[in-house]
């Protein structure tokens, strides 16, 4: 079912596409061929992202800027706006099934927005061709992560430092697949703290949510269980973006002929992607993330130094 | 890949006892998160229904989005120039027109997390948690500052 599938979403890809590059620099082409074909692509990105286990706005920023022809700046804000409004609908549930703990999120949190609003006026202030190159070592980087990182379900902690005994960080949550509640705490959070001030000025940055980051970070470097980073990263985002978020719209850098078509398909796929992710292979979809990541990441770079 | 059960040292379960283990969701948290579902889905439908009527025409666009191609691919302040689009909170006025009346749902998105987390700055102070409600008061400010517009930087 996922190769019909993919097959299917490659072809609605590909006439999206020669839509696309039929209308560039054709005159009388409908304006709407735009937003409606940025509709559907970031739907299938939804698709896609929903099934590999990642953010959207990571692939939008890098596939949108690579095919569409906004201005960097536009596409960064949408991004956040992504990033945000995929957080927002997903962090309620992981909350309230105690998959996401407030006591990590809120520290954390507090740290990555206020380093993400200098991210978004680190991004808004470079040149956009020294912000493509970066983007584009960044997002190589991320599929290299991808190929690479091995994350842990219950990874082993060892003494919690102070500071997690002090904030009284921990919690348990019920393990569907075995039907047994699982405990856990975190240790190493001033480590965490700092990776998270650097993780907030690359979100605020680029406009990429930074749950590629996020995750990796609470589940091998935290130690916090995998779902429990997953879910503490999903609702961290729904912080850090909006106040980067914000320094893009009052920039004036949040076009809503972009970035509404954008939220809306990236949700609409997000959610259609969760309900077939049963059916799905995770390890192939995971495959076809990484290309297009590493396509995406090395296109970006060479438009960066003015090769592409 | 399987799941491992922690194996903590006696050193580490003496530590523990110090972090609060529950299953249970805190109310505080529970509150939180039906916040962020009702409004986030608020925002989402502001968002869409704007975004039916400008591209319909309605509200007297100042930018007609048949005219958009020609400005979406200059920098923000290009575009800034070109159309005169104001910064900071200066859309608000411009709320009659169809691509202002746009920002609505995504500005509404953008207070979401400082509503909820208003929420939480009570329930913290109620329960004299004067840590984390330092934290959240500070978050508070943090976004109210980067929503404020009183930053200003030069865009390249």
């Amino acid at each position: 079912m996922i190769e019909n599938f993919v097959s299917g979403a490659s072809s609605l890809f590909n006439v999206t596409t020669v839509a696309m590059a039929q209308s560039t620099g054709v005159n009388g082409v409908p304006w709407w061929v735009w937003p409606l074909a940025l509709l559907i692509s970031t739907f299938l990105i939804g698709i896609v992202a929903a099934l590999a286990g990642v953010g959207g706005s990571v692939l939008y920023v890098p596939i949108v800027s690579s095919f569409f022809p906004f201005n960097f700046d536009f596409i960064r804000g949408s991004g956040l706006f992504v990033a945000l409004a995929c957080s927002l609908s997903a962090a309620p549930k992981l909350l309230k099934s105690n998959l996401a703990s407030l006591r990590l999120v809120i520290p954390l949190a507090l740290l990555a927005s206020i380093s993400s609003i200098g991210g978004a006026y680190l991004g808004l202030s470079l040149p956009q061709n020294i912000l493509k190159i970066i983007l584009g070592l960044l997002i190589t980087g991320i599929a290299m992560l991808f190929v690479f990182s091995k994350n842990s379900d219950i990874p082993k902690v060892g003494q919690p430092d102070a500071l997690t005994r002090y904030f009284n960080i921990g919690g348990a949550y019920l393990e569907s697949s075995t039907g047994i509640d699982v405990s856990w705490t975190i240790w190493r959070l001033p480590i965490g703290l700092l990776l998270f001030c650097v993780i907030g000025i690359i979100a605020g940055m680029f406009g990429i949510g930074a749950g590629w980051a996020n995750v990796p970070v609470l589940n091998l470097v935290l130690g916090a269980p995998l779902k429990i980073a997953v879910g503490t990263s999903m609702s961290l985002l729904a912080i850090t973006d909006t106040s980067a978020a914000w320094i893009y719209l009052n920039q004036g850098a949040v076009l809503g002929m972009i970035t509404i078509p954008s939220v809306i398909g990236i949700m609409v796929g997000s959610r259609i992607g969760v309900k077939i992710l049963n059916n799905a292979r995770p390890k192939s979809v995971r495959y076809i993330v990484i290309l297009m990541l590493l396509f995406a990441g090395l296109k970006q770079l060479l438009n960066g130094l003015g090769w592409g | 890949m399987s799941i491992q059960a922690p194996a903590p040292s006696n050193k580490m379960q003496n530590v523990r006892s110090q972090v609060t283990y529950s299953v249970d969701v805190s109310p505080e948290q529970n509150r939180y998160a039906s916040i962020l579902l009702v409004c986030a889905w608020t925002g989402i439908c502001i968002m869409a229904i704007t975004f039916v009527l400008y591209m319909m025409g309605s509200f007297n666009p100042m930018v007609e989005p048949s005219q958009m191609p020609l400005y979406w691919s200059m920098s923000v302040s290009q575009y800034a120039q070109a159309t005169h689009a104001p910064t900071g909170w200066g859309w608000v006025k411009l709320i009659n027109h169809g691509d202002y009346l746009n920002l609505i749902g995504l500005a509404f998105l953008g207070i979401v997390s400082i509503i909820g987390y208003l929420t939480l700055l009570i329930e913290y102070l109620r329960k004299k948690d004067l840590v984390y409600a330092v934290m959240v008061g500070l978050e508070i400010v943090v976004i109210v500052l980067a929503a404020s517009g009183i930053l200003h930087v030069g865009a390249a």
